[in-house]
């Protein structure tokens, strides 16, 4: 494995040096490193410097991912410990840094890590914490509850 | 991206990898937040619903209790609305028939509060037949010349097909083990008789299986001829059997665990299971199209592959296979035998059987814990 070193640079003009093999988990990297073997600072225009950090922080812990039952065990721990250190504005941040930078790892945890906060609320709760305005109209919103009214509810399953 | 937009305008790729990972319950939820979540949520409902379901019957508290199941999410969802009384008799795509305990006929959407309500059994029209409640449950058929046979609700058996796009629909209705059937399409305000009774040649007699493929009716007979209606029509329905109609018999000899099934090309099959060794499969076969014209009796010949289509059972029906959904290819959704005919006790056997690897997948994991007394493969959505 090369120990090359690639300098990424975020939209705020911080600069990370990373070896190759982390560099290469951010896809964007990847094919560009593909398309020109020579370059080794790159500027990530639509990254700020403490996000493009914290995508790099969790490209270094799942650079080499083991097969071992162990080894995912742990990794899996890693991942929740990392993403409650985030409140919803970052998580935001994270999911579109992840989804620019194409990181699938992480943007499949993040989706996770939203996904788990929705779906303990109401519309309502969810606005809130998400910070989302109500843009339907009464009526529309009306419609759309009615859709919702379906004869079904999820039963308490234990998750996954 | 220093300046991200709020979360109401992420992008549609990015909700629905979130919507994704929640439970349709928790979509339908989170769609109600605002506009741009709701439309972005449509592919991921769509998604959840066009993989089969079961709706699943099973006895809490000695009464009996209906809830859906999601196989893909291993997930079980309850009623919030009182069927106390209520049976379940036919369903298609979404939709479902149900016969509440004053004998109303309704098809409800599962998925919404949409209903259409049904006309009464007793607005059968015949110059030769009448129906007419006399009791808890009961009807009396009177029939031309005046005896009269009593029919239990109970025993009622049914097939529905409504057309999601146009909202067209009809469904026949069948006391077993009667030979009269009834049938009515949407904008009857009545049912209509269709005899299959000893005025019949024999071949013909009786019912065994039904299938509705669109407005086609498929009567298999009590001797495996398949009489074929077509119910399309305004005056009336039309027998489009045939002459000389060929029962389809099975190879295996006379037995009692098969089903006719009409795939998406219209082409009739038979399928039968056998279980040896508590261990079950299937055979499927149908006419031998080089059969001698002559022959009364030919033999079926055995399918080996359903090809690109996945088969409901219960419905009678194939599909098209769709590997991004999970349906799979050559494989039969399976809950039993005998949902039409003769009140038979059967074997209830949840599973998906892949007939090219000749093996069952029975992994339910919340299933089991509900020791179900009946299910039913359904598909929500197309």
């Amino acid at each position: 494995m090369s120990s090359n070193k690639i300098v990424l640079t975020s939209s705020d003009g911080e600069s990370f040096e990373v070896e190759e093999v982390v560099a290469r988990k951010l896809q964007i990297v990847g094919h560009m490193l593909e398309d020109d073997c020579v370059i080794n600072e790159i500027p990530l225009q639509n990254v700020t410097g403490d996000i493009l950090s914290m995508v790099i922080e969790y490209c270094k812990t799942h650079v080499d991912e083991e097969e071992s039952e162990e080894a995912q065990t742990k990794l899996k721990t890693w991942d929740e410990e990392f993403m409650k250190k985030f409140d919803i504005k970052t998580l935001l941040q994270i999911i579109l840094a992840a989804n620019y930078l194409n990181v699938k790892g992480l943007l499949d945890l993040v989706s996770q890590t939203i996904a788990d906060t929705i779906k303990d609320y109401t519309p309502e709760q969810i606005r809130e914490v998400f910070g989302v305005e109500n843009d339907y109209t009464e009526e529309e919103e009306a419609e759309v509850r009615k859709e919702n009214a379906w004869a079904f509810d999820e039963a308490d399953t234990p998750k996954p | 991206m220093p300046n991200p937009g709020p979360w109401s305008e992420l992008y549609p790729d990015l909700l629905e990898s979130i919507f994704e990972r929640l439970c349709l319950a928790d979509v339908h939820r989170a769609k109600l937040v605002c506009l741009n979540w709701n439309t972005s949520s449509k592919r991921s409902v769509a998604r959840k619903i066009k993989t089969p379901w079961l709706i699943v019957l099973f006895v809490d508290d000695e009464k009996d209790v209906y809830v859906l199941y999601n196989p893909n999410e291993d997930r079980i969802y309850k009623p919030v609305r009182d069927f106390s009384g209520i049976r379940f008799l036919a369903n298609s795509g979404k939709w479902f028939l149900m016969l509440d305990s004053g004998c109303n006929l309704y098809i409800m959407d599962v998925f919404s509060e949409k209903r259409i309500d049904l006309p009464p059994l007793e607005s059968l029209v015949s110059s030769t037949y009448a129906l007419k409640p006399s009791g808890y449950k009961e009807y009396s058929l009177i029939l031309p010349g005046g005896s009269c046979c009593i029919l239990n609700t109970s025993y009622l058996r049914s097939r529905l097909w409504v057309d999601e796009k146009t909202g067209e629909f009809v469904l026949v209705l069948f006391f077993d083990p009667s030979p009269y059937l009834f049938y009515c399409k949407n904008g009857d305000n009545h049912y209509t008789v269709i005899p299959v009774d000893d005025k019949f040649p024999n071949m013909l007699q009786g019912v065994t299986d039904l299938v509705l493929w669109g407005y086609r009716l498929y009567i298999a007979s009590n001797r495996r001829c398949v009489r074929v209606i077509d119910l399309s029509g305004h005056e009336g329905f039309e027998d489009v059997t045939g002459s000389n109609p060929k029962p389809m018999l099975s190879p295996l000899g006379e037995h009692d665990s098969f089903n006719i099934v009409v795939t998406t090309a219209g082409e009739v099959l038979l399928v039968e299971s056998t279980t040896v060794e508590n261990q079950r499969t299937f055979r499927i076969y149908k006419k031998n199209p080089n059969a001698d014209p002559e022959d009364q009796m030919p033999h079926l010949v055995e399918v080996d592959s359903l090809g690109d289509e996945a088969l409901l059972l219960d419905l009678g029906t194939t599909v098209p296979s769709n590997h991004a959904l999970g349906i799979q290819p050559n494989t039969i959704y399976f809950t039993r035998h005998n949902r039409v005919r003769f009140r038979m006790s059967f074997d209830l056997e949840i599973c998906v059987f892949n007939l090219a690897t000749n093996t069952l997948i029975k992994h339910f994991p919340h299933l089991a814990n509900l020791k179900p007394r009946d299910a039913l493969w359904f598909l929500p959505m197309t």
